[in-house]
């Protein structure tokens, strides 16, 4: 890239962290709302998408929290292990615990399923950001 | 506590070791988890197997959710003996696979090549053990989208092409597949098998379940390779590593004849089936299938795309059991998905032996090796005996039943065409046989080493197994008499 578009890249960093922060919100309010792992992970790849254009596929893996394809490992450990504690406790796999936490101004209902969400929302963002940086990155291997 | 999640554990394990496989560094790391994975595996089939034995099921709701809302596991002794078929087939590949992968891999690829390994096998083992018929649809999406990755990792360039041919036809398959689960899931309003099988007979006369029943028959007729829907089939396993030809051979397409014999027989019933034409399809396209892949096999000059026809045609047979939908039909289905998987295993690990020293499939190649490599040579020829059907050898037991089904219904021409398939295999094996023993060795002087032990010691594992199973078939028979009962559905 020999012109840099200044305001575009201004904006970039801004608005990549406000992406990430929408792409939690969706992720937390999955349970019982419009949203979850799977659509909040694509909210992140979007982001990832909008660093690699900018700035170039290594310094967007570089903001993300691990390298694609640990993440993409990372998240379905999480969400395959979110079902185990169900076993020691004689019940299926995958079968969830909830708990509701008062935070004053509104009840929220933890549970493992949260687990199980934010290891679908790392296995999608890593995947999808594996094919997407291996894509636009000319020289290949990214992972 | 193992004794009750023993099916889910079957699915779980690999599926957690495989991205666990995936991030481990080096070669060997890698390998030991998978093979130890693999191992459990067996161990947790060998055990369900013997719960079921009696003709029991064991039925697991996951997440808590009742059938038929949610989904569940649901195994009889059909299930147990496929599962049995996957992980065995899985836990002597493993040893196997050690020298030859690091010989036809890049060495960075190796952990991904096992993870995917272990996707692979979890998605064949989800596709026997779930009794939800979408959720056998996401494991064979599993199972498949992973064996794309597997052959494309061969050695030649061409395995892209073949891999990438597979990918449009394997894709074709599972669409059908999908088409069909959700038309009879908008006529019934279920998903469970043994629920749809309570509610399907209701709805018979539709022209919707008829629709439903021709995707789902086309979509697995297409993953199962069944003549004239197996061109991927030949391209995949001759230009896959080696060890994955040994692997999918004996149980991909294993896997997907036991996905038929669930539909047809459990899930619609031969109610249904006898108003339509399906038996006299299968009793056609198997009989095309026996004859016209066998002369394929004779004029290949790859042995790898030779064995690769041959299980084209033995897969043919396999669909004149079905297509008998008589008990000793489905016993002879249901006992040569195992002895095919035995005999093809040990063939295709013997070329894969070759293929080891000598670095070409080609038969050329081959010319007087048999004499270098005694010990391969021997497992490669008690290994085509059992294709052909020679008595004392697994494929006997198998094409003895079949026979004897044929001449049941007397349908004399299908018995003939049982034994002219057996004859034209002669051919075919004789073909290797005459390059790699009475050929002189090439004038090149090159003379090749014996095989390595991590090779000869699995190949000749299935080769024993072969024998044994040959002379001694109450395990087999006896499983699939009680698998046949367990169907349900099929006139004694």
């Amino acid at each position: 890239m020999t012109e840099r578009p200044l305001l575009l890249e201004y904006t970039a960093r801004m608005v990549y962290w406000l992406m990430i922060a929408v792409s939690l919100w969706i992720l937390l309010r999955g349970h019982n709302a419009p949203g979850g792992g799977f659509i909040a992970g694509l909210v992140a790849v979007a982001a990832t998408s909008l660093m690699a254009i900018v700035y170039g596929c290594d310094r967007a893996q570089r903001a993300m929290p691990l390298a694609p394809l640990p993440l993409t490992g990372f998240g379905i450990l999480l969400a395959l292990a979110s079902g185990v504690p169900a076993l020691f406790s004689g019940q299926p796999f995958l079968t969830h615990a909830w708990w509701n936490i008062d935070l004053g101004f509104t009840t929220y209902k933890l549970s493992t399923v949260l687990a199980f969400d934010v290891g679908v929302y790392a296995a999608v963002w890593g995947a999808f950001s594996l094919y997407l940086l291996a894509l636009l990155n000319d020289e290949g291997d990214t992972a | 506590m193992i004794e009750s999640h023993i099916s889910l554990l079957l699915v779980v394990i690999p599926l957690l070791a495989a991205p666990v496989t995936a991030l481990l560094p080096g070669v060997r790391l890698p390998w030991l988890t998978a093979l130890l994975v693999s191992w459990v595996c067996f161990a947790l089939a060998i055990w369900q197997f013997a719960l079921v034995m009696d003709g029991s099921v064991i039925s697991y709701e996951l997440g808590g959710w009742a059938p038929p809302w949610g989904i569940e596991y649901r195994i009889d002794i059909v299930n147990a003996f496929v599962a049995l078929i996957v992980a065995g087939m899985a836990a002597i590949t493993l040893p196997y696979a050690l020298r030859s992968v690091e010989q036809e891999i890049p060495k960075h690829q190796i952990p991904l090549f096992y993870s995917m390994f272990l996707l692979c096998m979890d998605g064949l083992l989800g596709i026997t053990l779930t009794g939800d018929i979408f959720n056998l649809f996401v494991f064979l999406e599993i199972s498949s989208l992973s064996s794309y990755t597997l052959i494309s990792m061969g050695r030649q360039r061409r395995a892209l092409t073949a891999a990438y041919q597979y990918l449009i036809m394997g894709t074709i398959g599972a669409t059908f597949l999908l088409i069909g689960i959700g038309l009879i899931y908008a006529e019934t309003g279920t998903l469970n098998m043994a629920d749809l099988s309570n509610r399907l007979p209701a709805v018979f006369s539709h022209h919707t379940v008829h629709t439903a029943f021709a995707f789902i028959v086309v979509g697995v007729a297409l993953k199962l390779a069944m003549f004239p829907l197996h061109l991927w089939l030949p391209n995949a396993y001759t230009y896959a590593p080696s060890a994955i030809t040994v692997f999918l051979a004996a149980t991909a397409t294993k896997v997907a004849v036991y996905v038929m014999l669930r539909v047809v027989f459990t899930v619609f019933s031969t109610g249904f089936t006898s108003d339509t034409p399906t038996d006299d399809m299968f009793l056609l396209l198997g009989v095309l299938g026996v004859l016209v892949a066998s002369f394929y096999a004779i004029y290949q000059g790859d042995a790898k795309r030779l064995l690769a026809y041959s299980s084209v045609a033995q897969i043919g047979y396999i669909l004149l059991g079905i297509g008998f939908a008589s008990a000793l039909g489905v016993t002879a289905a249901v006992v040569h998905i195992f002895n095919h998987a035995l005999m093809k295993g040990a063939l295709f690990m013997a070329v894969g032996a070759l293929v080891y020293r000598i670095g070409s499939s080609h038969i050329t190649q081959f010319s007087g090796v048999g004499r270098q490599m005694p010990w391969t040579f021997g497992a490669l020829v008690l290994g085509g005996l059992s294709l052909i059907g020679v008595p004392g050898t697994a494929g006997f037991i198998s094409k003895w039943y079949l026979v004897l089904a044929a001449i049941e219904q007397q349908a004399w021409l299908i018995a003939a065409v049982i034994l002219v398939g057996s004859l034209l295999a002669v051919v075919y094996v004789w073909k290797m046989v005459e390059v790699l023993y009475f050929r002189p060795a090439s004038d090149t002087g090159e003379t090749y080493r014996e095989a390595p032990l991590s090779l000869l010691v699995p190949t000749w594992l299935l080769v024993i197994a072969n024998i044994y199973f040959g002379l001694n078939a109450d395990l087999t028979v006896g499983a699939a008499t009680t698998a046949v009962q367990v169907l349900g559905g099929i006139p004694q």
